[in-house]
C-alpha cells in the first residue's frame, strides 16, 4: 500500500439505499474527491472510508445479513472510518434494550422513538416506522439549524434521529428550526423531540472511527454543511487504496455509438419515468414514488452528457443492453412493488456504474499524443 | 445557437438512418427560421419534407406556438403550420429542424427526444390520428408526448389530407400531410426536456413583454368568435404561451369532445352545417386526418384528388418565419417589439429590415 493515494471511500448504494447518495457523490464531485467506489456487498470494503447514506435499515440489514454486519464491525475495527447519514445513522445505533441485529456500534437513545408518538399532522407515509414495541417517528423534514462545533450552519432533516445521550462525543445539535422546516406533528412536539439533540456524533472504535449524521450534510443545496462534510472527510489519514479503474478506453466511433445508445434508453426511461401515474411503492419500510425512479434516470443521464463531451471515455460493453431492458420496464411499470423495487436496484446499479465510468475517465491515462 | 436547440435532424428514410447536423449560426443569420429557414433547407434537400420551428418558437414571446411544415407539392414550395405544443416540443426535443428524405419501405414513425431521432417501424397504418396518438404515448410511456400523425388522408394521399397534431387538426392548408403518407411516415412523436438560451435575457423579457401588454389590451375575448360557438363550449383553451385563447373545447359526447381550429369550423359550417353539427363533423374530420375545407363528408374527402398550393397571404410569411401564430395578427403585434426579442435573444445583428429580407425571398 502506497501511503499518498488519496482517502478511497466505499459508497453503499445496494439494497436499503435510496437516492441520497447521489448528493453526496455529487457534493464530494463538486470539491475534487472523485475516488469512490460503489459498492452493494459489504463483505470485503477495501477503502478508508464506507459511507452508508439514507434509506431503509431493515432492508439494508435483509440484504447484508448478520455476516455483512460483522465484516463492518471488522472493518472499522481494523482503522476504517464508518459514515453514516440518516439510515445509516439507525443502522449503527444501539438506541433500543432489544436492539435488532444491526450495527450497534454506538449506544445511545434517541428523541424520536416513541411507544406512542405525537400525532402526525402530515405527510403520514414519511412519519412512522415501527421498531420493537414503538415507533420510530419523523417530527420533520428540509432544513433545520444547527450548531456544529459552535458555527451556525443549516442542513436538511429526512428522517434522520434526534440523539439524546450517547457513549460518544457531539458534534453538532439541532439548534432550531427555519422557514423552510415542515412540520410532520405539531410544533411543539418537534420542539421536545429535536431541539437541543444530538445531530452529530462521533465516536473512536478501536483502530477505527465512526460519524453517525442524522441530517443529511451532504445535500448539494447546503453549501456549508457540504463543506463541513468535506472537511471532515479532508482529517481522515489515507492509509494508500488502490481504485481499480472501470470499464476499458473506447473513442471514435466506437464511443460515439456506445454514448449515443446509453442515451437513448436512459432518455427513454427518464421521460417513461416522469410519465409514470402517482404510483407509491412500499418497499421494505419505505415508501417509494415514479420522482425517486426519474431522480436516478436523471442523474444517469447527466452523467452520460458528460461521457458524451470527453473525446476518449471508459465504458462497460453490456451498459446501452441494460439502459434499454430498464427503460421497456419503466414504460410498463404498474402498482406492483415488486416490479418497481427490480427497476429500483437495477438503475440504481446503472447509476453507480455510470459515475464509476465518468470518474474513471477523469482518471485514466491520457493516450499517447500523435507525433 | 441561441435561441434554438442545436441539431437539424436528417432523416434518410430510405437507409434508415438519421444524420445530426449542427445549426451554424450563419444558416440562423441568413435565414433566421421557420418557414424561411425550412425552405433554405429544402433547396439542399428537395425532395423532402421539412418540420422546422421559427425563431421564436417556444420562447417566452407571446404565441409562440407555431412549428412550420415545409415541402414541394407539384414542384411549388409550400407551407402548412402546426402549433397547441408541437411547435416547441419539436425545439425542445433537441431538433430545430427536421428534413425527411427519402421514402421509408415500411410504414415508420419517428420518435424525438432528448437529441435523439429514433425511427421506428410501425403497423399503425390504417389507425385513425387518435388511435395513433393514444398508442405512442402508452407504448413510449409518457402521456405528455406531442405528436404529428396522419390519419387516412394522408395515408391515401387525398388532397385534403390534414396534418394532425395529437387529437386535433393543424392548419395544415397545403395538405402536407399526404406527403408523409407517401413517403410512409404515420407520424412523429416528441418530447421535450430541452432548453434554448437566450443571449439578453433581460432585453428579451422586456420586448416579449410590452408584446404581450400589447396583446393583452387588445384582446377583448376568449375562444373563437364564431356565433353559436360559445353556447356549446365547455372551455376556451389555448395553444403554448398565447394570450389568446382561441380554441374552443367543444362536449360532442359524454366522453368525447373536440378542439375546434376556428377555420376548419368555419368552413364546415360555409358548408352548410349548424355550429353543432360542424364541431361533430370536425371531430371525424381529424379523426381521419382530412381538412374540411373542401367538404363536409370526411369519408369522401380520404380520396380527393390533388388540390392547388395554398400560399402564405398578407403577413404570414413574417409570422411562420418567427415561429408566432397569425392568428394574432388581428390584434396588431408589437413588429418592433418582435424585432428586438429576436436581436436580444440570438444576439445577432437581426433587424427588421434583415427579417423583411429572408421573409420576401419565400
Ligand atoms: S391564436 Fe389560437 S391557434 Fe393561435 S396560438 Fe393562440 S390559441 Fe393557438
Amino acid at each position: 500500500m502506497t501511503p499518498e493515494r488519496p482517502l478511497k471511500i466505499a459508497l453503499y448504494t445496494g439494497k436499503g439505499a435510496s437516492h441520497s447518495w447521489i448528493w453526496f457523490v455529487d457534493t464530494l464531485r463538486s470539491h475534487g474527491i472523485i475516488t469512490i467506489e460503489f459498492i452493494t456487498d459489504v463483505r470485503d470494503i477495501a477503502a478508508d472510508v464506507l459511507v452508508v447514506s439514507g434509506g431503509d435499515p431493515f432492508a439494508l440489514f435483509s440484504h447484508i445479513g448478520r455476516e455483512g454486519v460483522s465484516r463492518m464491525r471488522s472493518f472499522v475495527e481494523k482503522g476504517g472510518t464508518y459514515i453514516g447519514i440518516c439510515a445509516g445513522t439507525y443502522f449503527a445505533l444501539k438506541f433500543h434494550d432489544d436492539p435488532y441485529p444491526w450495527l450497534n456500534l454506538v449506544r445511545g437513545e434517541i428523541s424520536n422513538f416513541a411507544v406512542e408518538p405525537p400525532p402526525n399532522i402530515r405527510m403520514p407515509h414519511k412519519y412512522l416506522v415501527r421498531y420493537r414495541d414503538g415507533y420510530v417517528f419523523h417530527p420533520v423534514r428540509e432544513a433545520i439549524t444547527l450548531n456544529y462545533n459552535g458555527a451556525i450552519i443549516q442542513a436538511p432533516l429526512y428522517g434522520g434521529p434526534g440523539i439524546l445521550s450517547a457513549d460518544a462525543e457531539s458534534q453538532a445539535s439541532y439548534t432550531n428550526f427555519t422557514p423552510k422546516t415542515m412540520f410532520l406533528c405539531e410544533k411543539e412536539a418537534a420542539t421536545q423531540a429535536l431541539l437541543g439533540k444530538k445531530a452529530l456524533v462521533t465516536k473512536k472504535v478501536s483502530r477505527g472511527c465512526l460519524y453517525l449524521f442524522g441530517p443529511h450534510f451532504e445535500h448539494p443545496y447546503f453549501p456549508e454543511a457540504n463543506r463541513e462534510l468535506v472537511t471532515l472527510l479532508s482529517r481522515i489519514p489515507p492509509r494508500g487504496y488502490h481504485l481499480e479503474l472501470t470499464g476499458s478506453p473506447i473513442t471514435g466511433t466506437e464511443k460515439r455509438t456506445w454514448v449515443k445508445d446509453v442515451k437513448r434508453w436512459i432518455s427513454n426511461g427518464r421521460l417513461a419515468a416522469l410519465g409514470l401515474q402517482n404510483f407509491q411503492w412500499k418497499i421494505g419500510e419505505k415508501m417509494y414514488d415514479p420522482e425517486r425512479l426519474a431522480y436516478f434516470f436523471q442523474a444517469c443521464f447527466t452523467l452520460v452528457a458528460f461521457l458524451e463531451s470527453q473525446q476518449s471515455i471508459r465504458a462497460i460493453p453490456d451498459i446501452p443492453n441494460r439502459a434499454q431492458t430498464l427503460a421497456l420496464q419503466v414504460r410498463k411499470l404498474g402498482p406492483d412493488a415488486n416490479e418497481a423495487e427490480i427497476i429500483l436496484e437495477g438503475i440504481k446499479t446503472l447509476t453507480s456504474d455510470l459515475y464509476s465510468l465518468a470518474f474513471s475517465t477523469l482518471q485514466q491515462p491520457l493516450p499517447p499524443q500523435r507525433p | 445557437m441561441e435561441l434554438y436547440t442545436d441539431l437539424i435532424a436528417v432523416v434518410d428514410l430510405e437507409e434508415g438512418e438519421v444524420e445530426e447536423v449542427d445549426i451554424e449560426e450563419e444558416f440562423i443569420e441568413k435565414n433566421i427560421g421557420g418557414a424561411c429557414a425550412n425552405t433554405a433547407l429544402l433547396a439542399q434537400y428537395p425532395d423532402a419534407v421539412v418540420l422546422g420551428t421559427g425563431v421564436l418558437t417556444g420562447t417566452l414571446f407571446p404565441g409562440s406556438a407555431l412549428g412550420v411544415m415545409t415541402a414541394k407539392k407539384n414542384g411549388t414550395v409550400c407551407h402548412s403550420a402546426f402549433n397547441w405544443f408541437s411547435g416547441p416540443e419539436l425545439k425542445l426535443s433537441g431538433f430545430s429542424f427536421v428534413v425527411l428524405k427519402g421514402k421509408a419501405e415500411n410504414p415508420v414513425y419517428l420518435w424525438l427526444h432528448d437529441e435523439i431521432a429514433d425511427i421506428e417501424s410501425t403497423d399503425l397504418w390504417g389507425k385513425t390520428t387518435w388511435d395513433t396518438t393514444s398508442w405512442l404515448r402508452e407504448e413510449l410511456g409518457e402521456d405528455r408526448i406531442q405528436t404529428l400523425v396522419i390519419g387516412e388522408g394522408g395515408e391515401k394521399k387525398s388532397g385534403a389530407a390534414l396534418l394532425v397534431n395529437n387529437y386535433w387538426g393543424t392548419d395544415d392548408r397545403n395538405g402536407l400531410a399526404a406527403l408523409l403518407g407517401e413517403k410512409n411516415v404515420k407520424g412523429i412523436a416528441m418530447r421535450g426536456m430541452g432548453e434554448v438560451e437566450i443571449s439578453e435575457p433581460e432585453d428579451f423579457i422586456s420586448a416579449a413583454e410590452d408584446a404581450l401588454t400589447g396583446l393583452k389590451s387588445k384582446i377583448k375575448k376568449r375562444g373563437a368568435p364564431v356565433e353559436g360557438l360559445d353556447a356549446i363550449t365547455q372551455r376556451a383553451d389555448a395553444c403554448f404561451n398565447c394570450p389568446y385563447a382561441c380554441r374552443n373545447f367543444v362536449k360532442t359526447g359524454t366522453d368525447e369532445g373536440v378542439v375546434i381550429f376556428e377555420r376548419h369550423l368555419r368552413d364546415l359550417m360555409a358548408h352548410g352545417l349548424d355550429v353543432k353539427k360542424a364541431a361533430e363533423t370536425l371531430q371525424t374530420c381529424y379523426q381521419l386526418g382530412v381538412n374540411p375545407a373542401y367538404g363536409k363528408d370526411p369519408k369522401a374527402l380520404t380520396t380527393l384528388g390533388p388540390q392547388p398550393v395554398q400560399p402564405l397571404e398578407g403577413k404570414e410569411g413574417w409570422y411562420y418565419t418567427l415561429g408566432v401564430c397569425p392568428i394574432l395578427d388581428q390584434f396588431g403585434i408589437d413588429e418592433d417589439a418582435a424585432v428586438r426579442a429576436v436581436a436580444a435573444g440570438t444576439g445577432l445583428d437581426i433587424s427588421a429590415e434583415t427579417l423583411d429580407d429572408a421573409v420576401s425571398r419565400l
